[in-house]
């Protein structure tokens, strides 16, 4: 929409009675005549979920799973029915609970299967299997483990973390829409978590050509609108701790900004289904402005799996009860999809291949006075 | 520019008044009335008297507009049954604050004798301090007696003096001396066969007009002596009360009823349109105007004519999304929004208050801008001119299809412009508005329509301007928009329109708010010391004894 | 209307006759004679007393298929919601409602309907703010019940004080109709001394009138004139007040339960809710009560089925989207299972006949959920409802839909209908004073 493209950063800094002196944040290209800056509206795991893409169908809910378990463990059925009896919809104390919580124990121990995932033995949980999913080619290679994109038919493309957790139901969605529970935690984490903001900066953004792509963490929690979209332009500073600044080199194609490939991103999470600081390398991001002026896009590259895996294994027990996953199932798979920074003594892969999707809207963002008051 | 013609106009309008006051005019005319106190006035009033934590409990059955004021429409309104509830339920409720055992040891300034038993001496030491205050004037003895008796009984027969007290108190607050200003007219003794005010009615008036609320002691006790029927006397206390904090509430209390903000209660807004119109809107899209307007006319005595000109402002983050300006301020989670100063660059298109979503928003349909509205708001509210209704029989398909083949609003209207019946009025209003285009009709900013820029140029009364900083500029210069003020202050000050005999009153104040740089206070200042403010033509007509009350 | 002033005078003589007396025992026969030609008021124009509720089930809501499509009265009821179709013209239902403020969880919907507040715990809850006002003479002030053997309750005196909620139907029956109930329409009826002390104490305020008229002139005399007939409005209701209460015709004890069955399977909720609404609607209908407050199953809801430990809660986050279906199976199944259950009550209090009307006819409840969208547990566009028109108070038969506007909205209107003297409700963003005036009678 023309109407807030006329009210873009660029030309109303200087509206601010607050001190905000200071030069436009976006150093890199000062010869730029033109900013555009987004504020997120979400952030979640790319996935491409369909039909016979687990074999034997998605992993089996948590009630199956449980009784699985339990049946694993030796239990008769007799009592697994009275244990299950007590499950009491995954919250809460009781010994279905403890036992479960900490099956595998070492002996005389009471420790979290979370936490040590390697005390029971690999349980196999499904992976995918499909050849159609999202993700970006990050190793040049076409392999039996790569997607092809399902709408670009790109092949090549790495997103093992899509593989090791998207047989379990919570984790499954077909675009456009969102995975249960990743939309769950984006949303949950929304009015404590502070803004996401890309900005894109170019000489003339209706035209291709190079421009440079800044990728930070605001200072300010976005304002929502009835529908708890974040509101277009709102004022955002940026958050100065340069750690959590990602500055890409980038290119705008027929209507698509792609970046240089190869760099680092980094930034501080919410929480949720993100390690609370994200850590990527050989970072990828390609995203299209859209019509209504905002924009949508998908980020990408490897990170330390072990630092996904322990995200999970934080959330506690309650991920396995409530939500349905299987930590060390999550552990054993990761272990063996990732695909990338083997280690040099046990040749292990230490990072795992990842793929996310966001969108946003315009916003309004401003580099914070040194002295921005607490 | 702006500032040389300002300063210009200033000198040349204090070279026109020159240094000599001329003297107010004689008039006549003016009346004593009855006016219902407003929801703001209550709420102040108690406030006052018995401190800021004692809690309403309860609702205002709405006011009624006359003549483009809420003040004026307030000597017409009675209280209905469910009003009377209403003040039945609050009254109760601070009688019962009042007397419980958290406020009582502030509040009552007596101890009874015995707590389970009647004590008439205290009880009449408090009816009567509260009394005063609540009645603006002191209790009659018949009246504080009624009271005494009726505290009485009730203690006696629920053996606790504090319960008489609060039936004692509850009924001072549901009184018609209380609920209703009633101004008493005495023999005026300068001027042989005319009437005054008496000095109860007249401290009501002052106060009301300056501070919106009742009589403070000071005030009253000038009242009792005779000092506020002394020019002198009456001097000191409109110092005093213009020299006070509290002055802000007067201001508020006057353009929050001559803006109308009285129609935010039910404005709604289509919010799949508009997602930045949220429910916080309502009250910051009023304080921002009326943080604006306080500033430049209180704080820092500027020209009433710049509030359609001004640069500066007060936004809030959620402003700030509407108007797609930045605003940094921060703010915990779950915590109400902080304000912050702005100032606009020159030339910027949402200077002024027309500007404001307080104006634009107000004056617009739910799901789309009205020229109309607007333009029509324009002329009622700030050049007190009256524009007529549409005829009941006109098809507004054209103008209200939003997916016609016109993209603009000024392409729907001009379409509908080309019915005669309808060109007539539309073009007094519509060319005004049409200059606002830029806000839509949640007050946000957008330079396009449809994908068509938006032409703001518009007209007022053979004045030609483009955009809302056109039209501020020529409301600004505009000649009707002082009298308009002049004579809008003037109703709201007496609770009745200027009549012919009083035009020449109103004429005088017009010039000496010309000449005094149109500064609030000082015109203020002008009304409360001069004699129109408080002349009436003679006591109310008494019920003709044949009437018999059944 | 205008009054004689020798009855103002007489009248209070009389109150203070009887406050320096001993109470007034009243104590009359049953005859349909005192009632109004509708069978639901005393002649004397008391009416049966308002009845309050809130109903709660969490996990409430799947955007597009609850709300009608269309606004207003002529509407038609989306799918969740057919089961309560039958009484389309005695509900309200409102869309697009928002609970403002901190991350979504399953407190801060049912709080900020509820309380219009939510910090770090709930404060003071809408029925004992409504039941303050028209319920503090009855046997029990509230009645709360918890529909999956629980005592969870929504109702809160205030922070942290939490009315928790009777789990067993054997046990509330024993509670209101053991031999502790006595027939309403026998007791006898001793006037409030507080009440007769106001009713006189206005008197005084009203003798003031013809001293006062004569002084004005016309138009202001008819001001002031109305002014004295609204409080002669005021001081009616409190002679009503005064008089013996109308006769509960529809009190009847239901039978004696013998067994029941309680648990978090949805068959057993279903079931032990019915009986549940049963109980409270014949407590209403004999004057025991006039609050009540139902919890179905629960925020992080455990109701299951019998054949899986999987609950309606773990749904919510597990469950992926049908791509056919375009929502979560399981959870519609446990939402729609809930409006059956809402449907349930409803129908409960509207079997109970009093004259031309029905139970729910004078009554008013509150259904409320803690999310719009359950698998995302968002706090927009959560699904509200009201039932019963409040004893003529609400207009009934409406989709109202208020997209972002605070839930408190409801709550303030249904508390102005009630009675309750508040102009504002809420706290932050969820402060308003915006009442649903369309369905405001």
């Amino acid at each position: 929409m023309p109407a807030s493209r006329g009210a873009s950063f660029g030309s109303w800094r200087k509206y601010l009675a607050v001190c905000l002196a200071a030069p436009a944040f976006f150093t890199a290209g000062s010869a730029a005549a033109e900013t555009r800056s987004f504020v997120l509206s979400h952030f979640y795991q790319a996935v491409y979920s369909q039909d016979n893409d687990c074999e034997g169908g998605p992993e089996p809910n948590i009630d199956v799973r449980f009784r699985g378990i339990l049946a694993d463990m030796g239990k008769t059925q007799k009592e697994i029915d009275e244990l299950m009896d007590g499950f009491n919809g995954g919250g809460g104390a009781g010994p279905v609970h403890e036992i479960l919580r900490n099956r595998g124990s070492p002996e005389g121990r009471r420790v979290f299967v979370g936490d040590n995932p390697t005390q029971v033995p690999d349980p196999n949980i499904r992976t995918v299997i499909s050849k159609i999913g999202p993700g970006f080619d990050l190793d040049g290679k076409v392999n039996a483990d790569s997607f092809e994109d399902p709408e670009t038919h790109q092949k090549g493309l790495d997103n093992q973390y899509f593989r090791a957790l998207g047989c379990f139901v919570s984790h499954r969605a077909l675009p456009p829409d969102l995975p249960t529970s990743w939309s769950y935690f984006w949303d949950a984490t929304r009015d404590r978590t502070k803004g996401w903001l890309i900005s894109v900066e170019g000489s003339d953004l209706s035209q291709d050509g190079d421009v440079t792509v800044t990728f930070a963490r605001a200072m300010e929690t976005p304002i929502r609108t009835p529908k708890s979209l974040p509101q277009r332009d709102q004022t955002f500073r940026v958050d100065p701790t340069p750690r959590y600044i990602n500055v890409y080199k980038g290119h705008q194609k027929d209507g698509v900004v792609t970046i240089e490939p190869g760099e680092k991103f980094h930034i501080v999470t919410g929480g949720g289904y993100l390690p609370l600081e994200m850590r990527m390398t050989h970072t990828q991001m390609r995203f299209k402005l859209t019509a209504d002026g905002g924009v949508e896009g998908m980020i990408g590259g490897y990170e330390p799996w072990l630092d996904i895996y322990y995200m999970y294994a934080g959330g506690g027990y309650g991920y396995e009860s409530m939500v349905g996953l299987n930590l060390p199932g999550i552990y054993y798979a990761m272990r063996r999809l990732a695909d990338a920074e083997p280690d040099p003594k046990t040749g292990q892969n230490m990072s795992i291949s990842t793929a996310y999707r966001f969108d946003g809207v315009p916003a309004l963002v401003v580099k914070p006075a040194r002295t921005a008051s607490k | 520019m702006i500032k040389t013609q300002k300063l210009l106009s200033t000198v040349l309008a204090l070279a026109i008044a020159g240094p000599a006051v001329a003297a107010e005019p004689a008039t006549s005319g003016g009346q004593a009335l009855i006016r219902r106190v407003t929801p703001s006035q209550y709420t102040q009033t108690i406030k006052d008297i018995f401190g800021e934590g004692i809690k309403l409990g309860g609702r205002f059955e709405p006011d009624l507009r006359a003549n483009g004021l809420l003040a004026v429409g307030t000597a017409k309104v009675s209280v209905t049954a469910t009003g009377f509830e209403q003040y039945y339920t609050m009254a109760r409720a601070i009688a019962d604050q009042v007397t419980d055992k958290d406020h009582r040891s502030t509040l009552i300034t007596c101890k009874p004798a015995q707590a389970r038993s009647p004590d008439d001496a205290c009880t009449k030491q408090v009816i009567s301090q509260f009394g005063r205050l609540l009645f603006r004037r002191p209790l009659t003895s018949s009246e504080l007696d009624a009271q005494v008796i009726v505290a009485r009984d009730a203690a006696t027969s629920l053996k606790d003096f504090y319960a008489g007290l609060r039936v004692g108190l509850t009924n001072l607050l549901i009184s018609p001396m209380f609920l209703f200003r009633q101004e008493n007219v005495e023999a005026d003794p300068a001027h042989p066969g005319k009437y005054r005010l008496d000095a109860y009615a007249k401290a009501t008036r002052l106060s009301y007009l300056l501070w919106d609320t009742a009589p403070d002691d000071l005030l009253l006790r000038a009242a009792e002596s005779g000092e506020l029927h002394t020019d002198k006397g009456l001097k000191n206390q409109v110092t005093r009360m213009l020299g006070s904090k509290r002055l802000e509430l007067g201001v508020r209390a006057y353009f929050t009823d001559m803006l109308g903000f009285d129609e935010f209660k039910t404005l709604t807004k289509d919010t799949v349109i508009y997602p930045k119109y949220t429910n916080v809107l309502t009250s910051q899209a009023q304080e921002q105007t009326l943080r604006t307007i306080v500033d430049l006319l209180v704080t820092n005595r500027g020209d009433y004519r710049d509030i359609f000109t001004t640069r500066k402002t007060f936004l809030t983050p959620s402003l700030g999304i509407l108007y797609a300006v930045p605003v940094v301020v921060d703010r915990p989670i779950n915590t109400p929004e902080l304000w912050v100063p702005v100032e606009y660059p020159e030339g910027d298109p949402r200077t002024g208050i027309l500007t404001h979503a307080s104006f634009v928003a107000l004056h617009s349909h739910p799901g789309r801008s009205s020229p109309t509205l607007r333009g029509k708001a324009l002329r009622e509210v700030f050049l007190c001119q009256k524009v007529p209704q549409p005829p009941g029989n006109v098809n507004f398909e054209e103008v209200q299809d939003a997916n016609s083949v016109h993209k603009t609003v000024r392409a729907r209207v001009n379409a509908h412009l080309v019915n005669p019946v309808c060109a007539g009025c539309h073009k007094i209003t519509d060319p005004i508005g049409l200059a606002l285009e830029n806000f839509d009709s949640a007050g946000g900013f957008r330079t396009h329509e449809n994908g068509e820029k938006i032409d703001t140029s518009g007209e007022l009364s053979g004045v030609k301007f483009v955009g809302s900083g056109g039209l501020g500029q020529t409301i600004h210069d505009s000649e009707a928009v002082a009298s308009c003020f002049v004579s809008r202050v003037f109703s709201y000050a007496t609770g009745a329109t200027p009549v012919q005999s009083q035009s020449a009153f109103v004429k005088y104040a017009e010039q000496r708010f010309t000449a005094n740089g149109y500064r609030l206070p000082d015109f203020l200042q002008e009304i409360a010391l001069s004699d129109a403010f408080f002349q009436v033509d003679g006591p109310r007509a008494p019920a003709p004894a044949a009437q018999k009350i059944q | 209307m205008l009054i004689k002033r020798t009855d103002v005078a007489s009248r209070r003589t009389v109150l203070r006759g009887f406050m320096g007396g001993a109470a007034v025992t009243v104590g009359l026969p049953l005859l349909d004679v005192f009632l109004n030609s509708n069978g639901n008021a005393f002649a004397s124009g008391a009416a049966l007393p308002s009845c309050f509720g809130t109903w709660f089930q969490g996990l409430g809501g799947a955007p597009g298929l609850w709300e009608p499509k269309v606004i207003g009265a002529n509407y038609e009821m989306n799918q969740q919601m057919r089961f309560l179709a039958p009484f389309k013209k005695k509900i309200n239902i409102y869309s697009g409602l928002k609970a403002h403020g901190r991350a979504p969880d399953h407190t801060i919907g049912q709080a900020i309907a509820f309380a219009g507040n939510y910090e770090d715990t709930i404060p003071q809850t809408i029925d004992t703010i409504i039941g303050d006002h028209i319920g503090t003479k009855t046997r029990f002030r509230s009645i709360e019940v918890a529909c999956d053997g629980s005592t969870d309750s929504v109702s809160r005196r205030g922070p942290n004080i939490v009315n928790a909620s009777e789990p067993s139907p054997i046990a509330l029956y024993a509670r209101i109709f053991g031999p502790e109930f006595k027939d309403p329409n026998a007791a006898e009826f001793t006037p409030d001394p507080d009440v007769m002390v106001r009713r006189s104490a206005l008197s005084a305020v009203s003798e003031q009138r013809e001293a006062l008229l004569r002084t004005l002139g016309a138009s202001d005399r008819a001001r002031l004139d109305e002014y004295f007939s609204s409080l002669r409005e005021t001081e009616k209701q409190l002679e009503i007040q005064l008089e013996k209460p109308a006769p509960m015709a529809a009190c009847a004890v239901p039978a004696k339960l013998e067994k029941e069955d309680t648990g978090v399977i949805i068959d057993q909720a279903r079931e032990t809710q019915r009986i549940f609404a049963k109980l409270i609607a014949h407590a209403m209908a004999c004057g025991q009560t006039q609050v009540f407050n139902v919890n179905f199953g629960g925020g992080t809801s455990r109701l299951r089925t019998a054949e899986s430990a999987e609950v309606f809660h773990i749904y919510t986050h597990e469950e992926a989207t049908d791509p056919k279906l375009g929502y979560q199976p399981t959870v519609n199944w446990f939402q729609e299972q809930t409006l059956q259950a809402v449907t349930d009550f409803v129908a409960a209090l509207d079997s109970i006949k009093e004259g031309d009307g029905t139970l729910l006819d004078r009554s008013l409840m509150m259904y409320c959920t803690d999310h719009g969208y359950a698998r995302y547990h968002t706090s927009d566009n959560i699904p509200m409802l009201t039932a019963g028109g409040a004893g003529g108070r609400i207009k009934t038969g409406y989709h109202i839909h208020a997209p972002g506007d605070p839930m408190t909205r409801v709550g303030l209107t249904v508390q102005q209908a009630l009675g309750v003297p508040v102009d504002k409700w809420g706290q932050n963003d969820n402060e308003t004073s915006k009442t649903f005036t369309e369905i405001l009678a």
